[in-house]
């Protein structure tokens, strides 16, 4: 017995050892599980085998001076860490943040927020996530920043595990999470990206009057809509439209005409030209109050761009070159990639707030028609003060760089026009109106025609201030009343360091300063040895 | 008052021997070179980007600069602050003064406060240091002030939480070494720990690292200001639990 309670102290510590790998195993699985809770009561259990077969020096020990005070000390330190653990617990549930920094890491966008400081009606959303997801805790988070700008936001979370036929009513089959935004009868869902712009896109679905039916116009080689995989496809700037209140939908002119349904009608850089009929038929539409976005590339389709003066824009022939080469900062060292800054564009709806460049591309010249009547019409982006529109498109910049000057007599020259915004005031003017059309005249149908579709590509798309170009003209070609892009946020710092700065950071940060400690340490020293 | 007078001298007591003023120099020459680093690294990408003109780039004193240069100076800190922490109790023990210090008129409280506050005033000089950093940019660019007064919360904190959990161990020996390499020991620990799960997990939840990155972009959570103050509180309650120990042992 005697021998059993000398080394008894080693139930204790193998007791303690397997009461730690039982917490470290639930801090890593989440649950104790089988194995764990065989360790803790193995633990326990040895722990007791100590206290019995050692009783006389535990119960020695308890009743010193030093374990009465030690476990007090042991007990209130303990609550002290439950105190810290359980307030950082609270808090992180129900955390506030501010956002002191410039560049808004930390608070919506000023779209978000106007979206939501403008909510005249409940919202409630069911978040489906599973308990304690990564998506789960991002949304918790985005969701506190929307309440900060509205009462009228309530948010329910729901593990479908746990509550599966709530998840069953929802028809809720997406394991990752899933969101329900209801406002009254109406409701919108989300089940793929739940991230600010998300949500916000899908609370503008949920309160828009109508959804907007774009009308892809095909048949012509037009660049594909539903292509985001390549470069040059359009496939993201549609996908970023369904993301709001747009359908879009492919359709052949030639063959079906244009639906009256159309909110707008959208001809993506046709390499075939167009049938008399075809023209005719979006004459006819416009006239009707409709609308279009015609991009339409240099060295295409001839019949149609002529056709296009007929809304008062005129397409020219040529291929638009800037001698600046603002391409380069984006590793595009060709004249013909045309950037457009904020300086160079109109103030107007599509426009004004854009506060980036616009890399528009590879684009003709496209110019408002001097003297008509019946238009309004704007200019809404020119080249740089040294670009011209290139007529002959046999020479060659690379072989002969010097000789690549403007023809004053026959280009245009110098602020070249590149996009045009145009408002039928008076469908008359259009022209060739058949007669039963007469009484289906509408004035305010409007064009916006651009000389490339580069801009617009995926590629491009989301660089500068394209995606919001793009945007805009949808917006207001459509009418649409959720608020435009706003543009990107904020501006970036800059610095330049040249020798003069660079001297002084080098001198202050790793000569003077520490010199300066390094001589007040020797200071000291020799104070110290003479006191 | 007792807790300023013992706070007091050991912050004199720190400049006035040479070690305090070598550490000055040296965080000050080891960070100057991190500074150099990242303020040439900016400012090459400011000139390939022209500062975000095209949109796609849009670069930023705070995230690109201050926030990696701050990541630096927390790491060193880390080193830094135990070994000033180390001496604060296990020299007194070392040099058996204090039980002289035990037995004046001054509680324990006080003794714990003062050393840790004298500590932190170091520290403190030790960050306004750097301050040259923003002033040059302030001088040269247009960085943003929010997001530089955050970061040095950030750092002010994490230099804090290091000096109590070192405050402890320091009062556990006579040995300074060993508390410092202890204190190192755990503090590391505390920083790398929130590799093992992702942020919102229990081990993103304990480690340091994952809250002082909002702070180093201008973002304050109640939840990270709670978790700093919760660290250094706890360590400093069970330094003065140790402490007061040696009163009845």
């Amino acid at each position: 017995m005697q021998f059993i309670s000398k080394w008894s102290w080693i139930f204790a510590v193998v007791g303690a050892f397997f009461g730690a790998i039982a917490v470290v195993l639930y801090m890593v699985i989440g649950e104790l599980g089988t194995v764990g809770t065989l360790l803790l009561v193995a633990g326990g259990s040895l722990f007791i085998a100590w206290a019995v077969f050692d009783k006389d020096n535990v119960q020695a020990g308890l009743s010193t001076k030093q374990f009465r005070y030690g476990s007090g000390s042991v007990v209130v330190t303990a609550l002290a860490i439950m105190l810290a653990v359980g307030t950082l617990v609270v808090t992180t549930r129900h955390d506030v943040s501010w956002d002191l920094g410039r560049a808004g890491r930390f608070s919506l966008s000023e779209m978000s927020a106007q979206t939501a400081q403008g909510l005249q009606e409940e919202v409630s959303v069911l978040a489906f996530f599973p308990e304690g997801s990564l998506d789960e805790q991002l949304f918790r988070r985005l969701m506190e920043s929307y309440q900060g700008e509205t009462d009228l936001l309530s948010v329910d979370f729901v593990d479908p595990d746990s509550s599966p036929i709530l998840a069953a009513d929802n028809d809720i089959t997406n394991a990752y999470g899933t969101v329900i935004l209801q406002a009254g009868n109406r409701s919108q869902r989300m089940e793929s990206e739940f991230g600010e712009e998300s949500f916000t896109n899908t609370l503008i679905r949920l309160f828009s009057a109508e959804d907007y039916r774009l009308c892809w116009s095909t048949g012509h080689l037009e660049i594909d809509p539903d292509d985001d995989q390549t470069a040059g496809g359009l496939g993201f700037a549609v996908l970023k439209l369904e993301g709001r209140n747009y359908s879009v939908t492919k359709s052949s002119i030639l063959t079906d005409g244009i639906d009256a349904a159309c909110d707008a009608v959208i001809v993506a850089a046709p390499q075939r030209d167009w049938e008399v009929a075809e023209r005719e038929a979006l004459a006819e539409y416009i006239a009707g109050g409709g609308k279009a976005l015609l991009m339409i590339e240099p060295r295409s389709v001839p019949e149609l761009s002529a056709d296009i003066e007929r809304y008062g824009v005129i397409l020219g022939n040529d291929l638009v070159q800037d001698p600046e080469v603002r391409g380069q900062a984006i590793d595009v060292a060709d004249k013909a990639f045309v950037i457009v800054l904020p300086e160079e564009m109109a103030l107007h709806p599509i426009t004004e707030q854009l506060n980036g460049p616009v890399l528009l591309g590879a684009s003709r010249t496209v110019a408002a028609a001097r003297g008509v009547q019946g238009y309004v019409l704007h200019e809404l982006m020119i080249g740089s003060d040294e670009s011209w529109g290139e007529t002959n498109f046999e020479r060659n910049p690379l072989e002969d760089p010097l000789a690549w000057q403007p023809n004053l007599d026959t280009e245009r020259v110098g602020s070249v026009p590149l996009m045009v915004a145009s408002i039928i005031a008076d469908p008359l003017v259009l022209g060739t109106v058949s007669p039963d059309m007469a009484g289906g005249l509408v004035p305010g149908g409007a064009v916006v025609v651009a000389g490339t579709a580069d801009f617009a590509r995926n590629d491009l798309y989301v660089r500068g201030a394209n995606q919001d170009l793009f945007e805009n003209i949808i917006g207001w070609l459509v009418d649409d009343e959720a608020p435009l892009a706003p543009g990107p946020s904020g501006e970036g710092d800059e610095l330049y360091l040249d020798f003069v700065r660079l001297s002084i950071a080098v001198l202050t940060a790793v000569i003077i300063l520490p010199g300066l400690a390094v001589l007040l340490a020797m200071i000291a020293a020799v104070r110290r040895r003479f006191q | 008052m007792a807790v300023l007078t013992i706070a007091a001298r050991e912050f004199r007591a720190t400049f006035n021997s040479t070690i305090g003023w070598l550490v000055l120099a040296a965080f000050l020459f080891l960070n100057g070179v991190f500074f150099l680093m990242w303020l040439t690294y900016f400012a090459e990408a400011s000139a390939q980007f022209s500062g975000g003109a095209y949109g796609d780039v849009q670069l930023l004193l705070s995230e690109q600069l201050f926030a990696p240069f701050y990541g630096n100076v927390a790491t060193i800190l880390l080193f830094i602050c135990p070994a000033l922490s180390m001496r604060m109790f296990a020299e007194e023990r070392s040099q058996r003064t204090l039980e002289l210090l035990l037995t004046s008129p001054i509680s324990t409280a006080e003794i714990v406060l003062g050393k840790f506050l004298g500590a932190l005033g170091f520290v403190t000089v030790l960050l306004a240091g750097l301050l040259y950093g923003p002033l040059l940019l302030w001088w040269w660019s247009t960085p943003d002030i929010g997001a530089l007064v955050t970061g040095n919360l950030a750092l002010f904190l994490v230099a804090a939480s290091t000096i109590a959990i070192g405050a402890l161990f320091s009062s556990f020996t006579d040995n300074q070494i060993t508390a410092l390499v202890v204190t190192v020991s755990v503090c590391l620990a505390l920083y790398i720990i929130g590799a093992v799960g992702d942020q919102d997990s229990i081990w993103g939840q304990i480690s340091i690292l994952s809250h002082i990155d909002d702070l180093f972009l201008g973002g304050i959570r109640l939840s990270d200001v709670s978790y700093f103050v919760g660290l250094i509180g706890v360590f400093l309650f069970a330094t003065h639990q140790k402490v007061e120990s040696y009163r009845w042992s």
